[in-house]
């Protein structure tokens, strides 16, 4: 706030003298904050050097020989927890913030590392023998304690995915719809259990109070996936396309809950989205296919999207009047 | 000019700055609400997620709308689906006038219809003509001007200054062979002039409500400055466009000078950002120090390419490991806390999936007859190999 409006506020009665001094002696420190910066620096620094030096030990395995190269990823990972226990705060059920700003980087290498490990055991002692599941698995379960020992929604997330790739889907942002052979019943099914396990694990953290923060990220992920795997099912099983639209209302109707519950736009924009694209299937299948409509077919869908899309646009409209007013 | 009501635009800033205030914890709840109540805006500026629902939606609107006009009224090629676009184009800008009447600002809705009334003007000139590339920039650049004047959008704003050097490079090269070679200067000198007359604008009481789109064009000046004088760019462009012969690893006429402006606009901008305080010339500055790693990595092989990321990589945490360490107590004006204002990014925890989408590499499970699992990718860890 400059001076001058500080200046005009205050003769209007609408700031106290205590305020605009509080204001002026902001004005006069004017920190300039590069945490942002220095934050991303950091972070792309420990993305390339991991990558880096993944690259580096891949393409020189043949003189480095595995067993060193084992050992210096080992030392890594031990190194980094061990600093991390060492530093850390004391375990608390609620939120726990990290005692400084390398220690959430550290962690994070500290498990990337332990990933690779077990990852490199596999692929080329055959520790596991033939169990790949176990590949998966143990990182996994490593990667869930770390992240609720230590705090770490980003560990958290990682953990997740780990999950999902276990139980064979991918569920990161870009690989959701490119990686994932959505023809596959098995997927679909799977995919839709594993959404329904996320959002229920959301609740439990929430109503259990145990890490209630890391709700978000469950039912974050968790819904995205129930979303698609429903759609999935829609496009997919030609018989009861129907009752998976049922279901897909249902899902919607239940985020609607929740919406209105945590105030939260970014579910509403979602939900409507996703059941506009489950409703849009179902009439264009209808008019076109079931109906065989032809050119008049045509016209009523066009007709159908710029009318529902006014009226999704009035429901929004409504939706964010009604939240803000909560 | 303005379509919105000014008066309004003038109290969104002033609560803006009073909710920073607050944030900062420099005035009470009761002085902000106190505040807002008294400078009220009567705009109908719905969350930024509402706020994107409503765009897509009423891109999906237009474009149907667009379709069954096409449905009704064409039945010729190319030309006559061009001149339909442009017609269609004028009647969402004027759908664009109507919302904004309704006092939607930044809703969703007057930004889709703004984009919206632009591409179809412009691509349905071009679709329904042959439109030399100079009389494109010119269109471009004149309905560009013309909206973020009008409706004070920011990214219209870049357009039109990126439409403006294209005007000048297009005019100018046409003047022959030393025309063609002192072009990248040209365009340095018209990007300077961009980046002062903005800066100078930027100060003025009466463009108060062009703030974020002269920092735009402040932005894209800069950028533009730098890309102009780039290496990689003048070179690659000169063969392109002006048939200039070189043989591989052969340089261009003033290499050196064009290699003196690669290597040292970037630390530059930062340097001047440090000394002025400025974020703008700060942040253009360290994002063009990755534009300028890759120009030296394409031209010369100084070390593989895992080799120079593991280097990069610790330089760069080094970097930022002694800054932070450094800046922990305020110093010169400069602190690593964060600044009060709650970013979008906190909310939807976008750093932890930026964290599992960047760090999972696509290593495939091997799939087996045994498990019915498999096939899944992620959990790799460490190895993307994306760069």
């Amino acid at each position: 706030m400059t001076p001058s409006l500080t200046a005009k506020l205050q003769a209007e009665g609408l700031l106290s003298a205590g305020s605009a001094e509080k204001i002026h002696t902001r004005q006069q420190q004017r920190l300039f904050s590069v945490h942002w910066e220095l934050k991303t620096i950091l972070y792309l620094g420990v993305l390339l050097l991991s990558t880096g030096l993944g690259i580096l030990v891949y393409k020189n395995i043949d003189s480095i020989g595995h067993t060193a190269i084992l050992i210096f990823i080992a030392a890594v990972s031990a190194g980094g927890y061990s600093y991390c226990f060492k530093k850390k705060l004391p375990f608390s059920t609620g939120k726990v913030a990290s005692p400084n700003s390398f220690f959430d980087y550290v962690l994070l290498l500290s498990c990337l590392t332990f990933v690779t490990f077990i990852g490199y055991l596999q692929y080329q002692y055959h520790f596991f023998g033939d169990r790949f599941g176990l590949v998966t698995f143990i990182p996994m379960i490593v990667l869930f304690f770390t992240a609720y020992f230590f705090d770490h929604p980003g560990i958290l997330s990682l953990a997740i995915t780990n999950l999902a790739a276990w139980a064979g889907i991918a569920v990161t942002p870009t690989q959701i719809l490119k990686e994932n052979d959505f023809n596959s019943g098995t997927i679909i099914v799977t995919a839709f259990i594993l959404g329904i396990a996320l959002i229920a694990a959301g609740i439990v953290s929430r109503k259990r109070s145990i890490k209630a923060h890391f709700d978000f990220t469950y039912t974050n992920i968790g819904m995205h996936v129930l979303f698609i795997a429903t759609l999935a099912a829609m496009f997919q099983f030609e018989n009861i396309y129907l009752l998976c639209f049922l279901v897909l209302g249902s899902i919607a109707f239940y985020f609607y809950r929740e919406a209105l519950r945590t105030k939260s736009f970014y579910f509403l924009l979602i939900l409507t989205l996703y059941t506009f694209i489950g409703l849009s299937y179902i009439v264009v299948r209808t008019f076109l296919f079931t109906l065989h409509g032809e050119m008049g077919g045509l016209y009523v869908s066009f007709l159908y999207f710029i009318g529902s899309g006014i009226g999704l646009i009035l429901f929004l409209i409504r939706m964010n009047k009604k939240i803000k007013a909560l | 000019m303005i379509a919105y009501n000014k008066l309004w635009l003038d109290n969104v800033q002033l609560q803006q700055q009073a909710g920073r205030e607050f944030d900062e914890h420099c005035i009470s709840k009761e002085e902000n609400e106190a505040i807002n109540q008294k400078y009220a805006v009567g705009f109908y500026m719905p969350n930024p997620f509402v706020r994107i629902g409503l765009f897509v939606l009423t891109v999906i609107i237009a474009a149907f709308t667009l379709g069954l006009f096409s449905l009704l009224f064409l039945s010729g090629g190319v030309e006559s689906f061009g001149a339909l676009s442009v017609v269609f184009g004028v009647i969402t800008y004027a759908a664009l006038e109507l919302m904004v009447t309704r006092k939607h600002y930044k809703s969703g809705v007057d930004d889709a219809l703004l984009w919206m009334a632009a591409t179809f003007i412009v691509g349905g000139i071009n679709a329904s003509a042959n439109v030399p590339p100079l009389a494109n920039a010119w269109i471009i650049f004149l309905i560009a001007l013309f909206l973020s004047l009008r409706f004070i959008n920011v990214l219209m704003g870049a357009a039109a200054c990126i439409a403006l050097t294209a005007i000048v490079f297009y005019s100018y090269i046409k003047f022959g062979d030393v025309a063609k070679a002192t072009t990248p200067f040209l365009i340095m000198i018209v990007c300077s002039l961009i980046y002062w007359l903005s800066k100078k604008l930027l100060r003025m009481e009466q463009w108060r409500h062009y703030n974020n789109c002269l920092t735009m064009a402040s932005i894209t000046a800069l950028v533009c400055f730098y890309i102009a004088g780039n290496y990689f760019i003048v070179r690659e462009s000169s063969i392109a466009m002006f048939n200039l012969n070189l043989q591989e690893g052969q340089s261009i006429p003033l290499g050196w000078l064009f290699w003196i402006f690669t290597i040292l606009i970037p630390p530059l901008y930062i340097f001047r950002g440090i000394q002025k305080k400025d974020a703008v010339l700060l942040r253009t500055g360290l994002l063009l120090i990755a534009a300028m790693v890759f120009t030296i990595r394409y031209y010369y092989h100084i070390a593989s390419i895992e080799t120079a990321m593991a280097i990069g990589g610790i330089i760069m945490i080094a970097i930022a490991y002694t800054l932070i360490k450094y800046l922990h107590e305020p110093k010169f004006g400069f602190t690593y806390l964060e600044k009060g204002d709650k970013l979008f990014i906190d909310k939807l925890q976008i750093e932890s999936l930026v964290i599992a989408e960047s760090f999972t590499g696509p290593s495939a499970q091997p799939a087996t007859g045994d498990t019915q699992f498999g096939g899944g990718s992620g959990g790799g860890g460490g190895a993307t190999g994306g760069f």
